[in-house]
């Protein structure tokens, strides 16, 4: 069998090269939008996930709150007010009783109604929906200093102050009082300074101890360890806020919580 | 096309090698082992390649290059599958590379046994090309399974592969037609072997990207 004449072998390469370098061609491009389109489809739907994943906390947030609030209130209204009248009938009962045990009772009566006032204003201050952030943390710096007489607490603002939502006043002050409950239980400070600092667009809000500092946690403990729980809530709250969070632990000269909250409009 | 014109073209791919071993030698000692096994590919890529001149130009002997290319052939294909095998993380895969390079240097050792060192022998090679395409493509598949974050310029596989895909895609119908067009065109041929040679510093280019893009990403990192 005679084999294909000239032209015809020119016209086999031809084609063949021409094809096969095709469909080279098509495999490296379709290689490279494939992966371009899938990073892309992968990267929308981390957005949506982590999109969901906040609103989930936000509303896990808000539940929270709105149960503290009520707790509060029933603690407030209910058990303050309880304990006023339980107050006045023990005290009327023990009238016969000697000076020094109706000095001792109402002594106790007191601790326990200090101690319920303080429960009510930990689960919601109401200072802060009447006169807004700075005051409250000026108040609880002031409630810190009396309940902790080994640790200095100190409070300062400066700067022309902005109005803050309700939302981002309460887990502002969630976060200093997370802040400050890590200062006292694991720090071993002796000084705790809370500084907000008001520029036109920023808000800075600083928690700075003078205690032992912490290793940053890894992503294990970050969740499940003692320690790694605050930490998770604080940046779990950042993000809700849309702030940026920032640690600086000075192994061993303390640590420096810093919040940067753009401020708009 | 003159013979001195066709032998200057020629010359042209082993430009692109030196300027590759020139790169790939930059920070040799850090270079992830596929990269130093692609030096050592372009290092006696280069040399074939000088011999093959030396073969016409100095010694002048008959045939001579075809003798260079058909030891250069085997090693060509085998060393760059095992590239792949190297960078292949299925123990599959690198049975399946291991089983098809077997199969190519039998293939390789029968066509040189049926002819001789001496003749283009170009049916192994055109098996090779095969080989060497299928393993392109099963790199670009693992590219697609896997869906690296990194974008697919700058991987360094993701340039050799391409690179070996156009050129051995090119080339596998020449191949194939080798000896056919050997008896039938004769001087002609030269026509079909420079656009080998195209095709070959089009290879050798990528590989230069190759090696350029494991330096950057080397020092980004």
């Amino acid at each position: 069998m005679a084999g294909p004449s000239e032209s015809q072998a020119v016209l086999i390469i031809a084609f063949g090269t021409v094809g096969m370098l095709l469909m080279a061609g098509a495999i490296v491009l379709f290689g490279v939008f494939y992966q371009k389109k899938m990073l892309q489809e992968q990267l929308q739907r981390q957005l949506l996930e982590a999109d969901h994943r906040k609103k989930m906390m936000e509303a896990e947030m808000q539940s929270r709150e709105n149960e503290r609030s009520r707790l509060s209130k029933e603690i407030h209204d209910g058990v303050g007010v309880m304990l006023q009248a339980l107050r006045a009938t023990t005290l009327a009962v023990a009238k016969n009783s000697s000076s020094e045990d109706r000095e001792e009772l109402s002594q106790q009566l007191n601790e326990i109604t200090e101690t319920v006032r303080r429960m009510a204003y930990d689960l919601m201050p109401a200072s802060l929906e009447k006169f807004g952030l700075a005051e409250t943390l000026d108040e609880l710096s002031t409630k810190l200093n009396r309940y902790n007489p080994a640790i200095h607490f100190a409070f300062s603002h400066d700067g022309p102050a902005r109005k803050l939502d309700s939302r981002q006043q309460l887990i502002l002050y969630r976060m200093v009082q997370e802040a400050t409950t890590n200062a006292i239980r694991h720090a071993n400070a002796s000084e705790v300074n809370i500084t907000m600092l008001w520029a036109p667009s920023l808000l800075t809000l600083r928690v700075a101890d003078n205690g032992k500092g912490f290793q940053y946690p890894t992503p294990e403990n970050k969740i499940h360890g003692r320690h790694g729980l605050g930490l998770y809530s604080l940046e779990n709250r950042a993000t809700l806020l849309g702030a940026d969070l920032k640690f600086v632990s000075n192994l061993p000269t303390g640590t420096l919580l810093t919040v940067h909250l753009p401020l708009h409009g | 096309m003159s013979r001195e014109t066709f032998l200057l073209i020629s010359q042209v791919p082993g430009y692109c090698l030196l300027v590759f071993m020139i790169i790939v030698s930059i920070g040799w000692k850090q270079r992830p082992t596929y990269i130093k096994m692609l030096g050592v590919y372009g290092g006696v890529s280069l040399i074939a390649l000088t011999l093959q001149f030396a073969m016409i130009l100095v010694f002048h002997v008959p045939r001579g290059n075809n003798f260079v290319y058909n030891c250069y052939s085997p090693f060509e294909v085998i060393f760059l599958m095992s590239i792949f095998c190297i960078v292949f993380d299925s123990r599959k895969t690198k049975r399946i590379i291991l089983i098809s390079n077997i199969i190519f240097f039998l293939i390789w050792l029968a066509e040189v046994g049926y002819h001789d060192f001496w003749s283009l022998n170009s049916y192994a090679r055109s098996v090779g090309n095969i080989l060497l395409i299928g393993v392109s493509i099963t790199y670009f598949y693992t590219l697609m399974r896997d869906l690296p974050s990194q974008r697919l310029f700058r991987l360094p596989m993701f340039w050799m592969a391409t690179g070996l895909l156009v050129y051995n895609a090119g080339t596998f119908i020449l191949f194939v037609l080798l000896e056919y067009l050997v008896k039938v065109l004769n001087n002609d041929l030269i026509y079909y072997w420079t656009f080998q040679t195209f095709l070959r510093m089009i290879f050798n280019s990528f590989l230069i990207v190759c090696v350029w893009q494991d330096l950057r990403n080397r020092r980004q990192s």
